[in-house]
């Protein structure tokens, strides 16, 4: 990327400046902290599970662990024309334990300022801003910094909520999970 | 300063398994009490807990261990004996420790004012361990008298050292009226003094009557007592003095060396036996302790986890070679290799496995505690027996299994043994036998609890059943079904309710906890001579033999333990009730069709139950019948978890990876069935 480099010294960082991963979603550039990214794998075989919303994919096999993933276009209601060469999933560790999270690309790795961070706008983006925690400018460009608890906690309570309607239809939930 | 709360963890673990050795050598104390093995086990382990605790900054723990620790010390110097309230005492005191030592895992505070009272009664217990009796034969100086001494002033004297128990003037030596000097003094005393003081400050309340008095103190011990009358005897009367008695008794022969003697049997022969009792004595309590090292569960789990990925990598490697057109190249050298590799790894496979398996003995060791509390509670005397300690199980079906035995044990003692005079008319002996054993059969564990008290009432609970509406009165069902009515939820046939057990709820939870672990519970019992509950346990959670399915282009496994069989029916034998749905005929018995394509809501390849499969599975009695839409193989599986980001569903009991990588589920029949029938989900 360019004026903020990508690579600097170790000594020059400073305590302001942290790591990004960086992700296409159709034409936006998403990043989350590097510390949440336990590995990018490529896309292998899904196995669907029942009675869950569309954006949970369902489970692969991380050697050997089962894991489950997430379309992130579909959790944003994103357009998505289906998977392609470069389409891949970033494993992210968060607090309700390990995700994969399914992405056109994954662009960079690199560190962002806390300075060039400023807080998300209240339009503009086609995503719901209580997932975002703030927006990074690198360039011209601008990225969208994630926050993945709140994506990923939002989206188990999403799809339990949306695993209860699509069993039963007529009841407001009063099943115990 | 350094921070102790990173330690605390590892300290933790320490001393709950050295509660644990603490626990299980006190209840082996009061079967053998003067087991030296055990004392001293028992007193390292009291010790550890004080040394970390007090290493840690722990001072609760280690000023309450101090005082347990004293009292075990008087234990192994035989100054107190370990009788039924000593071990009441430091069994509660251990379980003081213990909450003391869960209170520093879960960082909450400890009321140490709670462990005053358990601290005087250790105290109590170690001053009755220290008070001593001397038994003082005090023969005064004839001319006492004249010295200007009173002999009363002296016995009084002595009162300030201790208790007199018993005090005799021994007249003996007063001689007749006639030769009687006045100023003389004939009489000598024979005391019993019970003091905490030893003999020395003893002796100084008679320094000022020491010349030419004689004074002999000597204490009277339990040990003491096994010195016979004869040689008591001859202690007193002065012919010889204590050692010599004792000297005298230790150069009396035993059995085995006057058997030598008499050229009945070697010494080698009465060696080996003798060899042979100490080590049955003690063989019980070595085997709890074994020589272990602690590993962190997580690290180990990430074994297991890596080498199930290794035989998966080595089946892709399998398939990449042999399947498709190009498997005629590979060279029969390399396919020796290649199935050496493939032995190898399963057996590096099943040894990780092995790693989480751990005895029973840990587990079943708890309930000599439970039994013993439980039956002085009921007033009843009950013996538990324990065999097959050594049976390993999977640590997770361990912990799992825990609760249900509670469950059972406590029935068994509370309805199952009778009190003692019930058991004395029926002509049994007055202590009851709950048997606890353990034993591997084939690819299964089997855990019996066998009682031998009054044995299911079958007539009582047929009629509790039918007044409860769970079965309707003309229903004529065989002895094992109306046995296994009382796993129904709510069933009771105890007329009161205990603090125990008796309110019904319970053995459905038994029963539907041990299914969980895809084990199974039976019942055998006969009337006035006992129960017999077995439940079988698969012997890991991790693998299950599985039936793989295809649905659509999904693999599936289903559990082989829920199926019953798999069949595809006959046009004419499909067919549709009105009040049951589609139903099945299979040799003349309707069975319900689950479409398992509209279950899982996946697009089926047949859509006709007479071009696909059905398989036959069991739940609570009854039979269903799953359709898909082909057999795939009978296959052992690794289940895993779909992680814990996953959100549950009920029908879903993990997952598993196949052969070429890929995730297959595993169904969860009970769960597929409630869901189907109830239309509710778990």
């Amino acid at each position: 990327m360019t004026d903020v480099s990508v690579v600097k010294e170790d000594a020059e960082l400073t305590e302001e400046m942290h790591q990004y991963v960086t992700f296409r979603l159709n034409d936006e550039i998403y990043a989350i902290g590097a510390l949440n990214v336990q590995e990018i794998i490529e896309l292998s075989n899904i196995t669907k599970v029942p009675h869950l919303p569309e954006f949970l994919k369902g489970v692969i096999n991380l050697r050997g662990t089962i894991i489950p993933v997430v379309d992130l276009k579909l959790k944003f209601e994103m357009e998505s024309e289906g998977y392609k060469k470069h389409t891949c999933v970033v494993v992210t560790e968060f607090s309700g334990g390990v995700l994969g999270l399914i992405v056109d690309a994954v662009s960079d790795v690199m560190y962002i300022s806390e300075e060039k961070i400023s807080s998300p706008p209240s339009f503009g983006s086609q995503i719901r801003t209580e997932f975002i925690k703030g927006m990074g400018r690198v360039g011209d460009d601008l990225v969208i910094i994630l926050d993945v608890d709140k994506v990923l906690s939002e989206a188990e309570t999403i799809s339990l909520k949306e695993a209860r309607k699509a069993i039963l239809p007529d009841e407001g939930g009063e099943v115990d999970a | 300063m350094f921070d102790f709360k990173k330690l605390y963890g590892v300290f933790v673990d320490d001393a709950m398994e050295k509660i644990v050795e603490l626990e299980d050598g006190l209840l082996q104390l009061e079967k053998n009490p003067h087991e030296r093995e055990v004392i001293d086990t028992i007193f390292r382990a009291a010790h550890t807990i004080k040394g970390s605790s007090g290493t840690l900054g722990l001072n609760d723990i280690s000023r309450f261990t101090h005082v347990m620790e004293e009292v075990l010390d008087l234990l192994r110097q035989e100054t107190l004996v370990p009788d039924k309230e000593l071990i009441n005492v430091l069994l509660e005191s251990t379980d003081m420790i213990k909450e003391m030592v869960e209170s520093v895992a879960s960082e909450t505070e400890f009321d140490f004012s709670r462990c005053g009272d358990l601290m005087r009664r250790m105290d109590g217990l170690r001053n009755k361990g220290t008070t001593k009796e001397f038994k003082i034969i005090f023969i005064p100086a004839p001319d006492l008298f004249r010295r200007g001494i009173d002999p009363v002033i002296v016995l009084e004297d002595i009162k300030s050292v201790g208790e007199i128990v018993n005090i005799k003037a021994d007249t003996d030596a007063v001689p007749r009226l006639s030769e009687i000097n006045p100023e003389d003094l004939y009489v000598r005393w024979d005391i019993i003094l019970r003091t905490t003081k030893d003999e020395s400050d003893i002796r100084k309340v008679f320094e000022f009557v020491e010349e030419g008095s004689e004074i002999r103190i000597f204490p009277v011990q339990a040990a003491e007592e096994d010195v016979p009358f004869i040689g008591q005897m001859l202690v007193e009367e002065g012919v010889v003095k204590a050692e010599d008695v004792t000297e005298a008794l230790k150069s009396q022969k035993k059995l085995g060396e006057i058997l030598v003697d008499q050229g009945k049997a070697t010494s080698g022969e009465i060696e080996h036996v003798l060899k042979k009792q100490r080590q049955k004595k003690l063989d019980s309590f070595r085997n709890s302790v074994s020589s272990t090292i602690r590993i962190d569960l997580k690290k180990l789990d990430h074994l297991i986890n890596i080498v199930g990925e290794m035989v998966i990598t080595h089946s892709m490697f399998h398939q990449a070679l042999w399947g498709g057109a190009n498997g005629n190249g590979v060279s029969e050298k390399l396919e020796v290799i290649f199935s050496q590799l493939q032995r190898i790894g399963k057996e590096i496979q099943e040894s990780a496995m092995s790693l989480r398996m751990l005895p029973v003995g840990e587990v079943f060791h708890r309930f000599t505690r439970l039994v013993r509390e439980l039956s002085k509670s009921k007033d009843k005397n009950i013996e538990l027996i324990i065999s097959g300690e050594e049976t390993e199980l999977d640590k997770g079906v361990l912990e799992k299994i825990t609760d249900p035995l509670v469950h059972l044990i406590r029935n068994a003692i509370d309805h199952g043994i009778e009190p003692p005079q019930e058991r004395t008319a029926a002509g049994k002996p007055a202590k009851g036998t709950i048997h606890l054993s353990a034993y591997q059969m084939g690819d299964a564990v089997y855990i019996d609890i066998e009682d031998d008290g009054r044995g299911l009432d079958k007539d009582k609970i047929l009629r509790k059943a039918i007044e409860k509406g769970f079965i309707s009165p003309d229903a004529e069902p065989s002895s094992e079904q109306i046995s296994n009515l009382i796993f129904l939820p709510g069933f009771s046939t105890a007329d009161k309710v205990t603090d125990i057990s008796g309110r019904g709820v319970g053995m459905d939870v038994v029963k539907r906890n041990i299914e969980a672990l895809n084990g199974k519970i039976s019942i055998r019992s006969e009337l006035g001579k006992g129960t017999v509950m077995s439940i079988k346990l698969p012997l890991t959670l991790a693998i299950i033999d599985g039936l793989t399915v295809l649905v659509g282009d999904e693999i599936y496994v289903l559990p082989i333990s829920s199926v019953v069989e798999s069949l595809r029916p006959e046009r004419k034998n499909v067919k549709t009730l009105n009040e049951k749905g589609e139903v099945i005929n299979v040799r003349g018995e309707y069975i319900p069709l689950l479409r398992l394509h509209e279950l899982l809501d996946v697009t089926p390849w047949k859509r006709d139950p007479w071009e696909a499969i059905v398989v036959v599975s069991l739940y609570e009695g009854k039979k269903y019948c799953f359709m898909v839409d082909d057999l795939i193989g009978q296959q052992q599986v690794v289940i895993k978890s779909l992680g814990t980001a996953m959100p549950g569903v009920c029908d879903i009991a993990g997952g598993t990876i196949l052969g070429d990588g890929r995730v297959a589920l595993v169904l969860d029949v009970p769960g597929l069935i409630e869901t189907a029938t109830k239309g509710v989900t778990c």
